[in-house]
């Protein structure tokens, strides 16, 4: 098939509906596998498809399709830059552009040909050309250009970048889009074009067969262009990658946390059944281990513990909840550790998906090129912020049985114990963490301290955390205050770990720097602030009424 | 009776310097101050919080405070008991810690190195500013710290004095500019005939005017100015036929010209053809590329060009879109292709293109809509100012220029305003303040100085880390404003530098540079490589990759260096690990350090039944 004869089918194909063509069953096994190099990385074609119509459309599985699938609709069909599919959820931005406000998505042709539109992405253009900052619906308006762009040179297959690099390229080399695979002798070049034609044309034609074999041919054909195992992976590892975006072990793993929550819940209520609360210990167990699963493949997958932006910090972080939460419950054995464990589990991992963090694996800045400080600084910090964030969910217990039960001191005393032993943990790894990363700069930069924004924020959280420890020893608060202390401690340590890239934004740090998330956090604030004036109040009108005892006998001596 | 005040006042003092309570406010003192320090590095930048807060004694009297409250808190346990092991021992480690801060600070030292591709570095740049100043011919040179007015800006009219010893010579800093601007200032000079007139823009939605500026009639770099596709242009007519025949016959632009051009090119890079436009719009054009002929046919030529429903149309009314479409045949391929000159990234859309070559439209945007979009204002030979526009329906508008009052330009409704007019304008230029640069920004510190000797003075601009010549009675004095320099007592060349992209992506990967390490007291000469995470070591200092410039255009790469001192990181190091030992002490102790202060707590061991 000639050049020529491939964009008249896709000519073809332009005059006819695109809609239909998803109810043949396709195989895209062959397709999903094959590597694209995008991003610095080489990922499966699956990642690569699932990413692209996640920025257009904001879904990942657009219209419940598989990924290859809207990507094959979209390379087929010029229909679809008539479709609504480009997301833009930016109400300020629709108003700009005049368009229905509560329509969630627009046709590429309908922006495009809006002039309002042209006129901001004019600004936009040259205020990052005179090196302007731009501000928030200007920044809405770029990333919306950005979708377009991607769009664009999506459906006109340049940057589908799955043809290897002809053998003899350096290891770094720029991999060759399936339009223009230069490089190669002629006739390769038009091998390689016909076989991706044949591939669209019997994904047209709905010829599931001969989509598969011609699929099974591409991936084949560009598996031999270049052999050196450096540079083309091996399907392996394209399917080990796959494997990871089927599985989904998050989402699993929340669900599974969600049942030994509920487990726990009704082995509250019926104390006895302790076949309840092994079965719900067994549920959070499995969901921890499916949990640490997905992150060492992603860890596989990137080549580096998967600790490098916010989403994956937010992942990390629930993980770490759970192997203190499940730690300290095997040795205390009181339900308390492992529910509130299972809760933050829930979480956390739901933040990491409803937030706009941005969840693909992306290659790493220079300055975190090292492996060994990264797993030992960046773990050691961000390791902390679970046990914090468990003392937190502990001090909410805590919190809600002084509201309900004031004079259950027995539960009393022991929800505050172990809400202590979560924090002395929190304290030791985040005092190491910051002297690790102090190490690391000293290491790296000639200086132990330098007074970077991130750096003092994790110092003003150990200090925070350490005034809360002081003033329980001096009486100033007991553990009333040490449970509301533990709140507003997380609360330092939000600065630290988010606030720092997303409010502050400056410093050495601030590589993991990306948008949006903080009105979830200014509700969150509000909401604990609520919490925590409400539970005051009655904690002072109870404590009132009652005669205080005093007995000091102290660990550390006083004076 | 007095000793024993003193002693009573003594064992007060101390026992509030030991106290936990003062432990406590400190924390607390110290976790407002560092979070304010970080938003006011957010708004003010790196090295302002440097030197408002981090550096200063205040903040370092702090430090020191906390330092005596440590120790304080453990010396007056002494005796110890065997259960406050770990206590002591964290305590201890935080002061070992603050010791090794102060022993970095006090005779540690760090500096900058800034290396060109060859280049021998004998020299750091430190990071405090010095004012120095030499005169040879009177054998003096003095450095004097200008870091108080560096902070703090000079009082108007008041005056900074720096006398230089004996030699009579006095050196006054008149004005200190944090961020100095070049401003260009125009007066009537009354004299020398040279016409300009300040003009401002406005769109008609919005209150303010987007821009003004100056325009001379008699300079050609600075008689026109672009707004966007219009402009507006400034001359002169000696006569009044000059001026008429000025204000009636716009100017025929070659509409062959204004077409633009089409590049066809292999790949991003290498361009196959460049075809005129009109050319092209005249018959097919044929050309050659690695032996293959091609024929280009114009399909169509738009001008304002919209895709409604799929389709390309013309729409007279829209914003101008240009969008050409043409057939490119050879041998044995025949394509059709469509380029936006507007949106270059759009050109290939839909399997329009890909056989083989690229197409990019280039359309000269600045004379994109003709000639309509200009507005003449002439200065007529009575000295009274004239314009000239066209409409969009092709009719001259022309009138009489008043000064401060709106003239509707005719395109997009924009209001142009003459705000002031000088027919013998004197242009000239002051240095002023522009106030603090967003944050990240570089600012290039100025000061303007006054040397006194001998009953003469001259005053000068001195520009930051750039030697001053001046010339003062006949005697050359150098005023250098600058970094301090301090010998290495080593060199250190840079022999190459590297910065590896991340596969496909223009992300640098690393970077590195391959220096070589040179101490001719020692006849040393060795080569390193030295990356991110990877320092050279040398004589007690860490040479750091801290950042670089890459060179374009084939001119060489600049490696930049932090290049350090500091004799306490060892000591740190010892004060983390004792303080870590006695945190994990304390809280693995018997009783997990849990001091019973509540009233409801009695015990660890007073836990409810395991499950």
């Amino acid at each position: 098939m000639r050049p020529i004869q491939f964009w008249i089918a896709a000519f073809i194909v332009v005059c006819t509906a695109p809609v239909g063509l998803s109810q043949v069953e396709f195989n895209y096994g062959p397709l999903n596998s094959i590597p694209v190099q995008e991003d610095g990385r080489i990922k499966p074609l699956q990642t690569f498809a699932g990413e692209s119509v996640k920025d257009i459309t904001g879904r990942w599985k657009f219209q419940s399709r598989e990924p290859v699938n809207t990507l094959l609709l979209f390379l087929s069909s010029h229909d679809w830059s008539d479709a609504e599919i480009v997301k833009l959820g930016y109400i300020p931005l629709k108003k700009a552009l005049g368009v229905d406000v509560n329509q969630e998505r627009f046709s590429v042709n309908g922006l495009i040909n809006n002039a309002s539109f042209q006129a901001v992405a004019e600004d936009v253009r040259n205020k990052q050309m005179a090196g302007t900052k731009l501000n928030k619906l200007e920044n809405e308006g770029a990333r919306l250009m950005h979708q377009l762009i991607t769009y664009q040179i999506l459906v006109s297959g340049e940057s589908l970048t799955i043809v290897p690099p002809p053998p003899g390229s350096p290891e770094d080399a720029k991999w060759l889009s399936i339009v223009q695979p230069t490089g190669y002798p002629a006739e390769t070049q038009t091998k390689i074009k016909n076989t991706f034609s044949d591939v669209i044309t019997a994904f047209h034609h709905g010829d599931a067969a001969e989509f598969e074999q011609s699929s099974i041919s591409l991936h084949t054909l560009l598996a031999q262009l270049n052999t050196d195992p450096k540079i083309y992976p091996s399907v392996a590892l394209m399917e080990r990658e796959i494997y990871y975006n089927e599985s989904r072990p998050f989402l699993n793993a929340w669900i599974i946390y969600m049942v030994s929550f509920f487990g726990f819940l009704l082995s509250f209520f019926f104390v006895k059944a302790r076949w309840l609360y092994w079965t719900s210990l067994a549920f959070a167990f499995g969901g921890f281990f499916l949990h640490g699963w997905g992150l060492v493949l992603r860890a596989l997958i990137a080549g580096r513990p998967p600790v490098s932006n916010m989403y994956e910090t937010v992942v990390f972080v629930g993980w770490g909840v759970l192997l203190f939460a499940l730690i300290f419950e095997l040795i205390y054995r009181r339900r308390w550790y492992a529910s509130v464990g299972s809760f933050c589990g829930v979480g956390f991992l739901i933040l990491a998906d409803i937030l706009p963090f941005d969840p693909n694996i992306e290659p790493l800045v220079p300055v975190l090129r090292s492996n060994y400080w990264l797993i030992i600084h960046v773990l050691t910090i961000t390791i902390s912020y679970s046990a914090f964030a468990l003392a937190m969910g502990l001090a909410h217990v805590n919190l809600f049985v002084y509201f309900y039960r004031p004079n259950n001191k027995p539960l009393l005393r022991e929800l505050s114990l172990f809400l202590y032993r979560v924090l002395q943990v929190g304290v030791v790894l985040l005092a190491v963490g910051t002297i690790l990363g102090g190490v690391w700069a000293a290491e790296s930069w000639g200086r132990f301290w330098g007074w970077d924004p991130k750096e003092t924020w994790a110092l003003i959280s150990l200090l925070g955390y350490l005034a809360i420890l002081h003033a329980r020893y001096t009486g100033w608060i007991h553990d009333f205050g040490t449970a509301i202390g533990s709140i507003l401690g997380f609360f330092l340590i939000l600065m630290t770990w988010y606030g720092v890239n997303f409010v502050l934004a400056t410093g050495l740090h601030s590589y993991g720097f990306g948008a949006g998330g903080g009105e979830y956090v200014i509700m969150y604030l509000v909401a604990e602030f609520v919490f925590m004036a409400i539970v005051s109040i009655k904690y002072l009108m109870t404590r009132s009424r009652m005669p205080i005892e005093s007995n000091m006998d102290d660990g550390v001596p006083a004076a | 009776m007095k000793s024993d005040i003193i002693v009573f006042l003594g064992k007060e003092l101390y026992s509030f310097f030991a106290s936990l309570k003062l432990a406590v406010i400190l924390l607390l003192v110290f976790i407002v101050l560092l979070s304010y320090a970080t938003v006011y590095e957010s708004i003010h930048g790196t090295p302002a919080a440097q030197m408002a807060i981090y550096s200063t004694v205040w903040f370092d009297f702090l430090l020191f405070l906390l330092g005596v409250n440590v120790l304080c808190s453990a010396m007056i346990r002494f005796p110890w008991r065997k259960r406050q092991t770990g206590f002591v021992i964290t305590h201890v480690g935080i002061l070992v810690i603050l010791l090794g801060s102060l022993i970095t600070r006090k005779f540690g030292m760090e500096g900058q190195l800034m290396l060109t591709e060859g280049e021998i570095g004998k020299r750091l740049r430190m990071n405090d500013a010095v004012v120095s100043i030499s005169a040879p011919q009177l054998s003096v040179k003095q450095t004097f710290d200008p870091s108080a007015y560096m902070n703090k800006g000079i009082p108007t009219g008041k005056s900074i004095k720096y006398s230089l010893g004996e030699s009579g010579l006095v050196c006054y800093v008149d004005q200190y500019f944090h961020n100095p601007r070049s401003q260009e200032v125009v007066k009537d000079s009354g004299q020398v005939a040279n016409p300009a007139i300040q003009v401002s823009l406005r769109r008609p939605e919005l209150a303010e005017s987007m821009s003004r500026q100056w325009l001379f009639a008699l300079d050609t770099q600075r008689s026109q100015i672009n707004f966007g596709l219009a402009k507006v242009i400034f001359k002169t007519a000696s006569s009044q036929e000059e001026l008429e025949k000025a204000l009636s016959a716009p100017t025929q632009v070659d509409p062959g010209d204004s077409k633009g051009k089409l590049i066809l090119s292999h790949g991003t890079a290498h361009v196959a053809a460049t075809i005129n436009m009109s050319d092209l719009v005249s018959g097919p054009v044929q050309f050659e590329h690695h032996g293959v002929t091609y024929i280009a046919e114009l399909i169509s030529l738009i001008e304002r060009g919209k895709i409604q429903d799929n389709q390309l149309v013309e729409d007279p009314e829209g914003a101008l879109n240009p969008v050409v479409r043409f057939k490119l045949i050879s041998e044995n391929l025949e394509e059709t292709h469509m380029a936006f000159a507007l949106f270059p990234e759009f050109g290939s859309m839909h399997g329009e293109s890909g056989g083989g070559l690229n197409a990019k439209y280039e359309y000269p945007m600045d004379q994109a809509a003709g000639p309509e979009n200009r507005m003449d204002i002439i200065a007529g030979p009575e000295g009274k100012l004239h314009y000239r526009t066209i409409n969009t329906g092709g009719a001259i508008v022309k009138g009489e220029v008043a000064i401060g009052e709106e003239i509707n330009t005719t395109w997009n409704n924009l209001m142009l305003t003459v705000e002031q007019h000088y027919p013998q304008a004197l242009r000239d230029f002051v240095v002023v303040e522009a106030g603090e640069d967003a944050p990240g920004q570089r600012n290039n510190p100025l000061l303007k100085v006054r040397l006194a000797h001998n009953g003469r003075e001259t005053e000068g601009y001195a520009s930051f880390n750039s030697p001053k010549a001046l010339m003062v009675g006949g005697t050359p004095v150098e005023v250098y404003f600058g970094s301090q320099m301090v010998p290495l007592g080593f060199s250190v060349k840079l022999l190459d530098f590297r910065a590896p992209r991340y596969p496909g992506t223009n992300r640098p990967m690393r970077f590195e540079s391959d220096v070589m390490l040179i101490d001719e007291a020692n006849s040393i000469e060795e080569q390193h490589r030295v990356f991110m995470n990877n320092p050279l070591v040398y004589n007690n200092f860490k040479v750091y990759q801290s950042s670089y410039i890459e060179g374009q255009n084939g001119q060489p790469d600049i490696s930049i260096f932090t290049v350090a001192r500091a004799p306490g990181t060892s000591t740190i190091y010892a004060g983390s690990i004792i303080m870590s030992l006695g945190m994990l002490l304390i809280f693995g102790s018997k009783n997990f350090g849990y001091r019973k202060t509540s009233p409801f707590i009695s015990g660890a061991k007073q836990l409810g039944e395991r499950v």
